[in-house]
């Protein structure tokens, strides 16, 4: 049922979409400066405006005056994406990518969209690209690492964590990435505890939402009891 | 191409508001990023388009510093960016900066008879009278044919005391526009002209509206001329005159009367 009523949301919503695309009629373009780039700028004011459906359309706007420049077709895929419209967003970044085989910025949100699908051979192929083009990729690196992680490759994500610190360890986005990549290592160790030692099996330092929030707090008090309970006797 | 023009009467309480007018205060450069090192006309597509979007959202601020950024830092010579910022500044109560920027395109290009109108309105508005008529008459000695510049005149005419002056302006726009002909034919009982088969100037048709609110106003100062000799004469004429004075209060004013200036926003000017 609930599927039933999303897909006639998506029905609904993507009808709205088409009909405002059919009535829009472009903006009377300025009689000075260049025509699609005045269009892309008001594509560019819509998306910050949160209003995704405009700026799809005067993106369109933008494209319509002049369709060889990968900026609008990514842009457009960038809001196309925001209203749930995949498939036209992964279209967009693609036209972007043959227009520029070296535009970069649509090959890092098309691996988003791979990634979010599940496809992550075609996102992780699109993040290496992107890092064998610059291999200092901030985000690429970053997102990369969670395809690793996904994929339970803590190395390869530690690997390109680590790689995208040495570039600027004031990159925070970059912590949280680790954080996440420690927290799935730390989960999956339980779980092969608890496959080793048996469903009902006490966990030697307490649960492990436990064990976070009392290391957490060992780094601020100094107390470092929580990992005594973890230390094995010899017999 | 089409050249999309908005005619906005200026609403109430504009004149009144010249007091409330914000002070100018220097502009600092914004920061311009966008599309750094591309062609300059592409840049300047970008900013304008950026600041027309910005305004109809009615981000005055962000939309000024996107003009601010093609006079800044891409071509200072730029009309019709000096024309949106003046429309901005306008929006935004700047009404000294916003006639410092018309008066900086029509340095560039004196001919432009929207600066030289809109600016006019704000001259009118900061009670720069002199200013003002000039102004509106530098218009019509480019294009004697626009009226909303006649019509202007009449309205600042009539607010300066000069309603004689006023009625004989909007009467030239009634006889020079045509208007007056067409008027004819349709209230004449043998012609088969139909309103839909005329094209009606409507600032022509506006000529009459403001040459009624003239008579009103001649009207309303007889009344009161026969009341203060005749204080208890007949009461129907001080009926009268209360009903217009309301009026005038509330619907037709012209002491605080830039109601009925109009201005031309044009989004493609400068070409």
């Amino acid at each position: 049922m609930k599927r039933l009523i999303s897909l006639l949301i998506a029905t609904v919503t993507l009808a709205g979409v088409l009909r405002a695309q059919t009535d829009f009629e472009c903006p009377q373009p300025s009689a000075v400066g260049e025509t699609s780039a005045f269009y892309a700028a008001q594509g560019d004011v819509a998306f910050s405006q949160r209003n995704f459906s405009r700026a799809v359309l005067l993106y369109t706007c933008a494209i319509e005056v002049n369709d060889a420049n990968p900026a609008y077709f990514s842009a457009r895929g960038y809001a196309y994406g925001e209203i749930g419209d995949v498939e036209r967003a992964v279209a967009d970044y693609t036209t972007a990518v043959t227009l520029d085989e070296l535009y970069v910025p649509a090959y890092i949100n098309r691996a988003s969209l791979y990634t979010a699908q599940g496809n992550l051979g075609l996102a992780l192929g699109d993040l290496s690209l992107v890092l064998a083009l610059e291999p200092d990729n901030l985000i690429a690196l970053n997102n990369r690492a969670v395809i690793h992680g996904i994929e339970r490759n803590y190395d390869l994500a530690l690997a390109d964590i680590n790689a995208l610190l040495a570039v600027d360890n004031g990159y925070s986005a970059a912590y949280a990435t680790r954080a996440m990549v420690y927290s799935a290592m730390s989960a999956e160790a339980y779980r092969t505890f608890v496959d080793l030692e048996g469903e009902n099996a006490v966990l030697p330092a307490g649960t492990p939402d436990d064990v976070l929030i009392r290391l957490s707090d060992s780094l601020v008090t100094g107390d470092f009891g929580v990992w005594l309970g973890v230390i094995i006797p010899a017999r | 191409m089409l050249k999309r023009s908005m005619w906005i009467c200026f609403v109430a309480g504009l004149m009144g508001a010249a007091t409330m007018a914000q002070t100018p205060t220097p502009t600092p450069v914004p920061d311009c990023p966008e599309l750094e090192g591309q062609p300059a006309d592409v840049r300047t597509g970008y900013y304008l388009g950026q600041g027309l979007a910005y305004f109809a959202g009615n981000q005055l601020r962000a939309a000024e510093n996107s003009f601010t950024c093609i006079i800044a830092t891409i071509d200072s010579d730029s009309v019709a960016a000096y024309m949106n910022r003046a429309t901005v500044r306008t929006a935004s109560r700047f009404y000294e900066e916003a006639v410092e920027d018309y008066t900086e395109a029509l340095r560039r290009d004196e001919t432009l008879v929207t600066a030289l109108n809109n600016r006019g309105i704000l001259y009118a508005v900061l009670g720069e009278t002199e200013e003002a008529l000039a102004d509106f008459d530098a218009v019509l000695s480019i294009d004697a044919d626009n009226f909303g510049a006649a019509n202007n005149k009449a309205v600042f005419q009539a607010i300066a005391g000069d309603v004689p002056g006023a009625i004989s302006t909007l009467e030239a726009v009634i006889e020079d526009s045509g208007v007056a002909d067409q008027l004819a034919d349709l209230q004449d009982p043998e012609s088969e002209v139909e309103l839909e088969d005329l094209e009606i100037n409507p600032e022509a048709a506006r000529a009459y509206a403001l040459l009624g609110i003239m008579y009103s106003k001649v009207s309303l100062e007889n009344y009161r001329n026969y009341l203060t000799l005749q204080p208890s004469g007949d009461f129907r004429i001080a009926d009268a005159a209360g009903s217009l004075e309301s009026r005038f209060t509330f619907d037709l004013r012209l002491e605080d009367g830039t109601w009925w200036l109009a201005a031309n926003y044009d989004t493609t000017a400068g070409r």
